[in-house]
């Protein structure tokens, strides 16, 4: 827990942004934000969450990106701090990667991290 | 007849989780299905590094309420600090249980008071406490979580005679069976070498967890390469971490040993040549006893 970036701070690329209004829009509420949330446990200990929320709370961060809302919790935040959002489309997977500078080692699949 | 034993264990505690994401909380961290725990049934775990080596060890049985975890008594404070730092926004809390001790009891045929159904982890919830058969092996016996005040009584009127730490170190090490760090080098240790397949300490089929990936590989792999082994000691038992040896070739490394029964980590490769009373450690002589449960390759590589 020693490495975190000492300003928390987020981005999230164009293409990432791009699909999130997709998805937005396919889901008709303008309302809606992109959260990303870390919880504990998966093979490398710590796990990505994506979601889309309408609401936020007192311990909430929100970012904007290319008119996208981005929605992180503090504790999130903490161990989310420098990451990059992308989303990658090719002809193995399409998803949501992220660029985790907090993160000594991913697991296979990308979705949980060791610190 | 062998007689019916019980004894505290000193060297285990407990600890509990509880709140409405308790049973996720765990199973995202540790080698077994946390699902299956209900009042009937305890299990055994491993929570392990994201490398996928041993770190600590539990059973885990189930209040309505909470989850018990009948830890190791000498590292509980690091469980709680790891376990703390998964915690995150789950809705859990972790606490101490010092008033809550752990015993073992077992051999004969006591009038059972329990009504335990005959499978390994099978548990009842009593008014002051639990009691479970190991979820390892049914030969080991019964396990009790209660308060410390009614533990005894409980036993003796189960129809066990106290006895003492050694003398279950003696029965659990002649079944091959692991005691935490004394047996499970911290950071090193791997599931698969320690029997925790065979004696149900971990599930396949449950998804991700810390550690997951080595311990899947490896199994899939069958990588493994030495064995927690039951051995028989001649002369003095040589203390844990001593380097056994089969004609000055390295063979293993010595664990916890009670009398003339030790465990000792067994390179495959040398175990059988070992059996002809050729592995030594210090000044004495180990024979492995390997017992029916295991599952050991049938000619080992060389």
């Amino acid at each position: 827990m020693n490495n975190l970036s000492p300003t928390p701070a987020v981005s999230l690329t164009e293409r990432a942004a791009a699909r999130v209004t997709t998805l937005i829009t396919e889901e008709g509420d303008d309302s809606l934000m992109l959260r990303l949330s870390v919880s504990g446990g998966g093979c490398s200990g710590f796990s990505y969450g994506f979601c889309l929320d309408s609401e936020t709370t007192n311990d909430d961060k929100v970012f904007e990106f290319h008119r996208v809302k981005l929605v992180i919790d503090d504790m999130s935040l903490d161990l989310l701090g420098g990451s990059e959002i992308d989303y990658v489309d090719d002809l193995m997977a399409a998803s949501f990667r992220i660029n985790n500078p907090n993160a000594s080692s991913t697991c296979g699949c990308g979705t949980s991290f060791s610190i | 007849m062998a007689s019916s034993l019980f004894t505290i264990l000193e060297n285990r505690s407990v600890i509990s989780v509880s709140g409405v994401d308790s049973v996720s909380f765990l199973q995202g961290l540790v080698s077994n299905d946390v699902k299956q725990v209900s009042k009937t049934r305890v299990i055994w775990a491993a929570f392990l590094t994201p490398q996928g080596k041993f770190l600590h060890e539990f059973m885990i049985a189930g209040r309505p309420d909470r989850l018990l975890l009948d830890c190791e008594a000498g590292r509980r404070d690091d469980l709680l600090t790891r376990l703390k730092r998964y915690r995150l926004r789950s809705k859990v809390e972790i606490n101490e249980e010092d008033n809550l001790i752990v015993a073992a009891a077992w051999g004969g045929s006591p009038s059972d008071n329990f009504t335990l159904s005959d499978e390994k982890g099978a548990a009842a919830l009593l008014d002051d406490g639990f009691v479970f058969r190991d979820p390892r092996l049914t030969q080991a016996g019964l396990r009790l979580i209660f308060s410390s005040n009614t533990i005894e009584k409980t036993c003796a009127d189960a129809g066990f005679t106290p006895s003492d730490q050694a003398t279950y170190d003696a029965h659990r090490i002649a079944l091959g069976l692991p005691d935490g760090s004394r047996d499970l080098e911290i950071e090193k240790a791997l599931l698969l070498e320690n029997g925790f397949e065979e004696l149900g300490g971990i599930d396949f089929q449950k998804g991700c967890y810390v550690g997951q990936e080595l311990t899947a590989r490896t199994h899939y792999r069958a990588l493994i390469k030495k064995r927690l082994l039951p051995v028989l000691i001649e002369g003095d038992a040589p203390p844990p971490g001593t380097a056994l040896s089969v004609n000055g070739k390295d063979a293993g490394e010595m664990r916890s040993s009670s009398g003339v029964y030790g465990l000792a980590l067994v390179r495959l490769a040398t175990w059988q040549s070992a059996y002809d009373g050729k592995m030594t450690g210090g000044d004495a002589t180990l024979r492995p006893q390997p017992t029916p449960w295991m599952k050991l390759p049938a000619s080992a590589e060389t």
